[in-house]
């Protein structure tokens, strides 16, 4: 099952390319990409899959310079999401 | 011993009538950002800024490997938590810098590298000395930038700067090709602003940490490096002081709690004590500070503190649940998170437990036999050495030994390479250090295998006449490597043999050390102290039993409480 990531970027050089890379470094695959140029960012959408939390690869994406910001588009797995807010102490509902 | 360091030529007035090229630009602009050393080697496509460097008031050290100049800005960096800078050249330069970029990366060390690249109209053309210094450095950065316009050098050094020391540190590339480097500038540098301050850590989620803290039986602490870049070792001691809860650390967050409190129990990990993995075994909340759940600490991730809940506080949320799923995740300022958390004394009965624990776990120092027992000289040294002393390690046996029988007083008085693990970081980490802080006693402590790796430097130690004090524990053979063979490979010994070593000591005077070799037990305490006590670099050769293992040893894929003790 894959999930879609958009991120707005910085128009710098290599921005794209240390996305991606850290996408596959991190253990997920690239099932879709789009990209391109808006104003002063790139909007970059990529679809990725693999077994480890998205949630945790977003918090490490983040932390790239070159990523302005990052959403996850609405994910199925509300229960993981649910408890990562959690732990960082959003009042988010644990479903049962 | 003389110290050769090269005059510089003065200022002279007619360097004004010269047009300001972004190549001084740059060491400008290095200067405003504070910089004292540049570590690097000169070559084709960096010589505009070497040629600026002539009449620069900057201090450049030449190293003799790049790769020397990287780690020697690494181990500058870690010890005073400033941004280390290094420089090579393109191609060549720039690769073998990359291990200690790749060094800086993995353990979170603020540096800033710069590399000479062919002019900008033979980029992509194959040119001599050309490689894509940018694409092979991209997984080992924290950022990187190609310089291709002069006016904006001055703001992309100073963007460096700030990317490579704020949040969780790392290595910056500037890649800077040779016709923008010659170019006129007009730009001035741009001047330090502070990083904003952190976000304030989630009410909601400090509540629930107290919550736990205060319902936990058997708490335990484990904290890493990332105390050491909160700056939070003082809020850490203060906690523990008012807690007492039992603390484990990380190979690098060795002396956040100095390492001789009664509330210490040792590393936890593969190499780690008894008295910590099994403290972490039976925890029921470990408060993880500054850590990561590497896979040496952890073992086996589903067998580690099997039945503890975890809060996780860490400056950068990218750590969190990355590996261990964290009941609570406290981001923010480690040491603000600290004070607010303190809270009642660990119960009597766990105190009780950990003392018996500890109690039955401490280190033996009294091997039969003739050779030099390595635990116990390095019990010895740290005897000996002032209290500030730094000591630096490479890769192997020996820097388990240190970590495990050192005394370690605060994070930056014991230099490893843990995430990389980089044979030949001891020497030229410990170049950067004493640089830093020439009153210090600085020591490399290193293998017969590891200091082959960057034996080089000793040239660089003697032409600035800096005073480093190295201990070769000489095992004659890639004593880790051996160690994994003999116990999981049925002793099928494979490439590991160094019998055939050169005499070390001769070697080190050749390169004008002060060198002696330490063959009985007897001339210990003598030899240290004159090693300690000579005049400039000196080298002290220890021989060691070439059979001696590093115990406890958790195996690969076990679990930390399934360690190996020596038999
Ligand atoms: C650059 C590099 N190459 C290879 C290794 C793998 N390795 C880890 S420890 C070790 C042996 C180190 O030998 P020595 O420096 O003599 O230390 P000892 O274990 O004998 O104390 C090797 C080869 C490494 N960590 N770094
Ligand atoms: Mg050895």
């Amino acid at each position: 099952m894959s999930q879609r990531l958009n991120f707005r970027l910085r128009p710098t050089e290599g921005s794209v390319l240390r996305v991606l890379g850290s996408i596959e470094r991190r253990g997920f695959s690239l099932e879709h990409i789009e990209s391109r140029r808006v104003g002063n960012a790139i909007l970059l959408s990529v679809a990725v899959s693999g077994e480890r939390p998205v949630e945790v690869l977003i918090r490490q994406l983040e932390r790239l310079y070159d990523v302005l910001s990052v959403e996850l588009e609405p994910c199925p797995d509300a229960y993981t999401t649910a408890c990562l807010q959690q732990s960082f102490g959003e009042p988010a509902a644990v479903p049962t | 011993m003389s110290s050769i360091a090269p005059q510089r030529a003065a200022p002279s007035p007619s360097v004004e009538a010269k047009p300001y090229r972004a190549a001084h630009a740059l060491l400008d602009a290095l200067r405003a950002e504070g910089v004292r050393f540049i570590f690097g080697y000169p070559g084709g496509a960096i010589m505009p800024v070497y040629d600026a460097l002539v009449d620069h008031p900057i201090r450049h050290i030449l190293v003799r490997h790049e790769q020397a100049a990287a780690l020697a800005a690494n181990g500058y960096a870690r010890f005073t938590g400033e941004v280390g800078v290094c420089m090579a050249t393109s191609g060549p330069g720039a690769t073998n810098l990359i291990t200690g970029i790749a060094d800086a990366y993995l353990d979170s060390v603020p540096m800033v590298a710069i590399t000479g690249q062919v002019a900008t109209f033979l980029m992509g053309t194959d040119a001599f000395q050309e490689v894509d210094t940018f694409g092979l450095t991209l997984p080992v950065v924290k950022h990187s930038f190609i310089v291709r316009e002069a006016e904006a050098l001055p703001a992309i050094v100073h963007e460096a700067f700030r990317i490579a020391r704020s949040g969780r540190p790392g290595p910056v590339l500037v890649d800077l090709p040779k016709d923008v480097a010659n170019r006129p500038i007009f730009a001035k540098p741009s001047h330090p602003v502070p990083d904003p301050p952190l976000p304030e850590c989630n009410p909601c989620a400090l509540e629930r940490a107290r919550h736990l803290l205060a319902r936990a039986a058997r708490p335990v602490l484990y904290t890493g490096y990332g105390v050491f870049l909160a700056r939070a070792e003082r809020a850490l001691r203060a906690f523990v002081e008012a807690t007492r809860i039992p603390t484990v650390s990380t190979l690098k967050g060795l002396g956040g709690l100095p390492t001789d409190h009664p509330c210490f129990l040792g590393m936890l990990g593969m190499h780690g004590s008894r008295a910590a993995n099994q403290a972490v075994q039976e925890a029921d909340l470990l408060i993880c500070v500054g850590a990561r759940f590497d896979d040496r600490a952890t073992g086996k991730l589903d067998g580690f503190a099997p039945k503890a809940r975890v809060i996780h506080i860490d400056g950068d949320p990218g750590e969190i649940s990355k590996l261990r799923y964290a009941e609570v995740a406290l981001c923010g300022d480690l040491s603000r998170i600290l004070d607010a958390l303190s809270l009642r004394p660990v119960p009597p009965e766990w105190g009780r437990r950990v003392e018996a624990l500890k109690a039955s776990d401490r280190p033996r120092y009294d091997a039969p036999g003739r050779f030099i027992y390595a635990p116990a000289l390095i019990r010895r040294l740290y005897e000996r050495l002032p209290e500030d002393a730094v000591v630096t390690c490479d890769v192997g046996q020996h820097q388990m030994w240190v970590a495990q029988h050192g005394v370690h007083r605060s994070i930056r008085q014991h230099l490893t390479s843990g995430g990389l693990g980089t044979m030949g970081f001891g020497l030229p980490a410990a170049i950067g250090v004493k640089l830093a802080d020439p009153e210090r006693t600085v020591v490399c402590v290193t293998g017969d295998g590891s200091f082959m790796m960057n034996v080089q430097e000793l040239a660089t130690l003697r032409r600035y006449g800096i005073a480093v004090k190295i201990l070769l524990l000489d095992n004659a053979a890639l004593g880790m490597v051996r160690q994994w063979q003999e116990l999981f490979h049925d002793r099928r010994y494979s490439e590991v043999d160094l019998s055939d070593n050169p005499d070390f000591a001769a070697l080190a005077r050749v390169f004008g050390l002060w060198a002696a070799r330490l063959e009985s037990r007897d001339q210990i305490d003598a030899l240290l102290q004159e090693w300690l006590r000579s005049e400039g670099p000196a080298l002290l050769h220890v021989p060691i039993d070439p059979k001696a293992n590093v115990w406890p040893l958790v195996p690969p894929n076990k679990a930390n409480h399934e360690q190996l003790m020596e038999t």
